[in-house]
């Protein structure tokens, strides 16, 4: 995955009204710039714009029906993005399961010095050395 | 918002402890970096030899003690994203918030100076 690929997903989610739309073609499978201006308090002319952010960001298909275009939920993206939080979330549990420890550590050390004296002595021998 | 990764985690210390163990190279050392080299104020920078052996670049933005830490990170040329630590006490723990960010506008508070020379906009 190219470093910035995810960049314009997550731009493209970051909007209420294109939240909106994705979850529009998730339910009916395809929707129409004409359809979403009727059912939402913006212009079809906004519609057009979130539509094409939307298709920067690879999140949609086309596909033409006589004069109006259909658009429809592409949601490999989503997946991509979904993964990268992932990751990034597993790093940063891992290294903070390793802070965890660290933080414990060093608190039985300067915390309870009594508690990390000498080691107990070692018990005697079995046998013993010969002599 | 989906961009943003958020872990919380509460530690066994006082947030003094949590600190220096944020902002300490040898300490950094035990459980983020294999290596660390940092310079921990507005505007310092740092490097970090993750254990993949990753180099990741640092710039620190908001430094302040006990509270809050923030930098940006990178490595090579993929866009820099932000890591914000904040560590609330809560009694003798301290409960630390970590959020790391990416697509957020690149534009630390901190001195630009020492950005532009981490970006190699002019000479260091």
């Amino acid at each position: 995955v190219p470093p910035d690929a995810l960049a314009p997903v997550f731009a493209a989610l970051a909007d209420d009204v294109r939240r909106h739309v994705l979850e529009r073609m998730r339910d009916e499978g395809t929707v129409t710039a004409t359809g979403l201006a009727r059912e939402l308090p913006v212009t079809r002319q906004a519609i057009s714009k979130h539509l094409a952010v939307l298709d920067a960001a690879g999140l949609v298909t086309r596909t033409r029906e006589g004069r109006e275009t259909r658009f429809g939920l592409r949601p490999e993206p989503l997946t991509e993005a979904i993964g990268w939080m992932a990751a990034v979330g597993g790093r940063w549990d891992a290294r903070l399961d390793r802070l965890e420890d660290l933080v414990r550590r060093r608190s039985a050390r300067t915390g309870r010095p009594a508690d990390t004296g000498d080691p107990p002595p070692a018990p005697p021998r079995k046998g013993g050395a010969p002599g | 918002m989906p961009e943003t990764v958020v872990r919380e985690r509460t530690l066994e210390a006082e947030p003094d402890e949590v600190w220096r163990c944020l902002t300490d190279a040898d300490l950094l050392e035990e459980w983020l970096a294999d290596r660390a080299e940092v310079d921990v104020r507005g505007g310092g920078e740092g490097s970090l030899v993750m254990p993949d052996g990753e180099t990741r670049h640092v710039v620190y933005d908001e430094v302040v003690s006990g509270e809050r830490l923030s930098l940006w990170w990178w490595s090579g040329d993929e866009p820099a994203r932000r890591v914000e630590f904040r560590l609330v006490a809560a009694g003798r723990v301290t409960r630390l918030v970590v959020t790391e960010t990416r697509g957020a506008p690149f534009l630390p508070s901190a001195s630009l100076s020492a950005l532009a020379r981490a970006a190699r906009l002019v000479p260091a």
